[in-house]
């Protein structure tokens, strides 16, 4: 066709289009006087006028967009398959390793955060160190890595739904709560100790596993955010737009620290798990309001409303703890998280209790009483605490240092579930040794090998994982029972030969490295435990010894360590008074 | 001002004024660039694979684009340069994508909509290009409209002022063109499903 028949018909069609479709034959057949080929080009125009075709009403951008996006789908050796999930701090996706022929969850940090290379590579670290605590409740990271200026991060894929989906059909089970929130401390106790604040906990960064597990995500990566952020602000006068909006899913679970935009340290991320408990128990966060200036000012200055007000059957003891996660001092609250995890395990053994024993629900139960008096007598936490931890880490120091296989090693229980990671051994291989902490230090004394006791003490460093040689006991002795009371551990009876047990007690003191003579126990026993207390009598500071060698205390059962304390309750051990 | 916007603006004003090795040295810049925005918006409208046009293509022009170091005389210039090397790019990216899809051994099946849907886009894009360039060759102008419209993401209005005309001519030949468009692909027997 040549231009001038193109104009024709172009002219031709655009005429037809203004009128109405019934009138444009009549306007064609005057127009075109017979000639078909014309007709037929202006007639096929308007055919094609009338279909509906997307593609070219959007913008090339815009479909182009699903195709640039689809090749996308290829990140390194990974290939996307499907988007998960989606948050401020990134998008992330199901993806295939192509290497390793597995499935993975890819996150695609977005670029603003990693615009900076020192905040970037601090990061790096910061996930190389988590990573390398190798925890249950820790999310695992495969790899940190960067394919045409984007970072992402590959992680183990986790099945299960996150804790705000779960949060959507409202408040949990005490229990349930309890659980949850004793596996994130857990994550965070082995966190905090590498020195890592995660700083952004929150039910969107928890996933539930079908099998019970909890795990972690996205530790460190609020704080690339957070400095990005003010350095975008440094840099770019115009000034991103940082609306209140995009930091309001973690405004509502941040720490008055955070509101203040001050240093924050662990403690931050205890309050924070305080508002995700609160959340689990009530179905509903502390601090709810709609406005971050608001909000802001009800972290920082309002009690929210306690527990047992919006939830039912709540232990006085949890709303203790609850309140004591969400002090806006951190100074008042738990200083760490193996605080918190003692005082959750705590609770979840009184509720134990307190569901088969419906007797033990009465206020003068023995733990319970005792815990309330945390509130009221700080200078009790503490014995409290040793309680626990003596409970907590001798149960698990049991399986291996009164096992029968007397290796020389010390491992310490990362995890309720289980994870073991081998650590330095003590001097000589040995069984029934007990331990013992005191300020924060591990300490081993005596023990056997064969039919021969050992009389020596030694202390461990966590930090360098190393044991040191401290002044040994008055008496050798294996299977005694082990306690921290006023700032001294105390061995308490054992044996001294395979059939020869004993009643000395002894105490050592750390302020002078040695160990003096006690009354001794009105019988000689080993194999017993020892736990501190305190009684109901005028002397506060009892120690209850309670030995499965004496057939007189019948309650008593081997293997039955955890009860003993409960049992403790109905008075079944007989209470042995040290001055 | 980012040092990639400058670059991106000098060189597009270099190729605008008939510096062709601009071109070569502006796909490698633009190209990551708008994949990454096309992942980010895919990403947000995900569900319904649809996008926010006007959002996606204004932060294409304010991302890559330093708009003010552009003098008003050299907008028509500027604009019809950058429709020409988004054209370029995305005609070439279909291309590509096609052949990795169906040549070579195909790279892999369709898993879900995304790759249903960009399959159908790319052989839409190819086949576009393919009447486009028929379309020139009867009537520049109109290949020039559907370029600037289509591949800049200019308005009516936009396009008029780059090309001199009014809005009201734009239309009317953006109509003609689009018709004319959609029997050229038809006939080729390239399914244009109505419902995309």
């Amino acid at each position: 066709m040549n231009a001038e028949g193109w104009n024709r018909v172009d002219e031709l069609f655009q005429n037809a289009v203004e009128i109405q479709p019934s009138d444009r034959r009549a306007y064609l057949d005057k127009e075109c006087r017979g000639d078909e080929f014309l007709r037929n080009e202006v007639e096929s125009l308007l055919s094609s006028d009338s279909c509906d075709w997307e593609f070219i009403d959007r913008s090339a951008l815009e479909s182009a967009a699903v195709l640039l996006a689809d090749e996308q789908q290829k990140v390194g050796h990974y290939e996307i398959l499907k988007l998960i999930g989606r948050g401020g701090m990134g998008e992330v996706y199901l993806a295939r390793d192509q290497i390793l022929n597995r499935d993975i969850a890819l996150k695609l940090l977005p670029q603003e955060y990693t615009q900076d290379p020192d905040r970037l590579s601090r990061f790096q670290r910061e996930a190389r160190t988590i990573s390398a605590l190798n925890h249950p409740n820790i999310i695992t990271i495969y790899e940190l890595g960067n394919v045409e200026d984007q970072e992402f991060i590959s992680t183990e894929l986790i099945e299960g739904e996150t804790l705000r989906t779960r949060l959507k059909m409202g408040a949990m089970l005490i229990r349930d709560a309890l659980e949850i929130a004793l596996q994130i401390a857990g994550a965070l106790a082995a966190a905090h100790r590498s020195g890592i604040v995660h700083r952004d906990i929150k039910p969107e960064n928890i996933m539930l596993r079908p099998d019970g597990y909890i795990k972690v995500l996205d530790f460190g990566l609020a704080k690339l955010a957070e400095q990005s952020e003010s350095f975008l602000q440094s840099t770019n006068a115009e000034g991103l737009d940082m609306s209140s909006g995009l930091l309001m899913g973690t405004a509502r679970y941040m720490s008055p620290e955070q509101a203040k935009g001050i240093s924050v340290d662990s403690r931050s991320d205890i309050f924070s798990l305080g508002t995700v408990l609160y959340e689990m128990l009530t179905g509903r966060p502390p601090f709810d309001e709609e406005h971050t200036a608001t909000l802001t000012e009800s972290i920082l200055h309002e009690d929210p409303l306690s527990i047992d007000k919006l939830a039912t059957a709540v232990p006085a003891n949890l709303v203790f703890l609850v309140d004591k996660m969400l002090s806006k001092d951190r100074k008042s609250r738990y200083q760490n998280a193996d605080e918190l995890i003692k005082d959750l395990k705590f609770l979840q053994k009184e509720l134990v209790a307190d569901a088969s024993h419906l007797e033990s629900r009465r206020p003068e139960s023995m733990l319970g009483s005792m815990l309330e008096r945390i509130a009221r007598w700080p200078g009790l936490a503490f014995s409290l605490i040793i309680i626990a931890v003596v409970l907590a880490i001798g149960y698990s120091s049991f399986k291996f240092l009164r096992g029968e296989a007397a290796e020389a090693s010390t491992e310490r229980l990362l995890a309720e579930a289980g994870t073991w990671t081998t650590k330095s051994p003590i001097s000589s291989p040995r069984w029934q040794a007990e331990p013992a902490v005191l300020n924060n230090v591990l300490y081993v004394a005596g023990g056997w090998n064969v039919c021969s006791p050992f009389a020596n003490l030694e202390s461990y460093d966590s930090a360098t994982d190393t044991w040191t040689q401290k002044a040994s006991m008055i008496r050798a002795r294996g299977g005694h029972g082990v306690a921290v009371l006023n700032g001294q551990i105390y061995a308490v009876g054992g044996s001294i030969d395979c059939a020869v047990h004993i009643s000395s007690v002894e105490a050592y003191d750390p302020a002078t490295d040695s160990w003096s003579e006690k009354a001794p126990l009105p019988s000689a026993r080993a194999a017993h435990v020892v736990a501190v207390s305190n009684g109901r009598s005028e002397d506060r500071q009892v120690d209850r010894a309670c030995a499965d060698a004496n057939p007189a205390i019948g309650s008593c059962r081997r293997g039955s360590r955890r009860n003993y304390l409960c049992d403790g309750r109905r008075r079944s051990v007989r209470r042995v008074v040290h001055g | 001002m980012t040092a990639i916007q400058q670059e991106i603006t000098q060189l597009l004003l270099k190729w605008s004024k008939g510096d062709a090795d601009a071109l070569e040295r502006l796909i490698p810049i633009v190209y990551p660039e708008l994949r990454r925005m096309a992942r980010r918006y895919m990403g947000r409208e995900n569900s319904q694979h649809t996008l926010q046009t006007s959002a996606l293509i204004n932060e294409a022009y304010l991302k890559l684009i330093d708009q003010q170091a552009v003098e008003w005389q050299d907008r028509a210039h500027f604009f019809a340069a950058a429709a020409q090397v988004m054209r370029r790019i995305l005609i070439d990216h279909a291309r590509r994508y096609r052949y990795e899809k169906r040549g070579a051994g195909a790279r892999r099946i369709a898993i879900d909509d995304v790759a249903i849907i960009a399959d159908e886009r790319a052989s839409e894009f190819v086949a576009l290009d393919a009447a486009l360039v028929a379309l020139t060759n009867l009537d520049a102008r109109k290949g020039r409209i559907v370029e600037l419209r289509f591949f800049g993401g200019l308005t009516v209005e936009e396009t008029a002022e780059v090309l001199k005309l009014s809005p009201i001519t734009i239309k009317r030949e953006w109509r003609t063109a689009r018709a004319w468009l959609y029997r050229e692909i038809s006939g080729e027997n390239v399914t244009v499903d109505s419902k995309l």
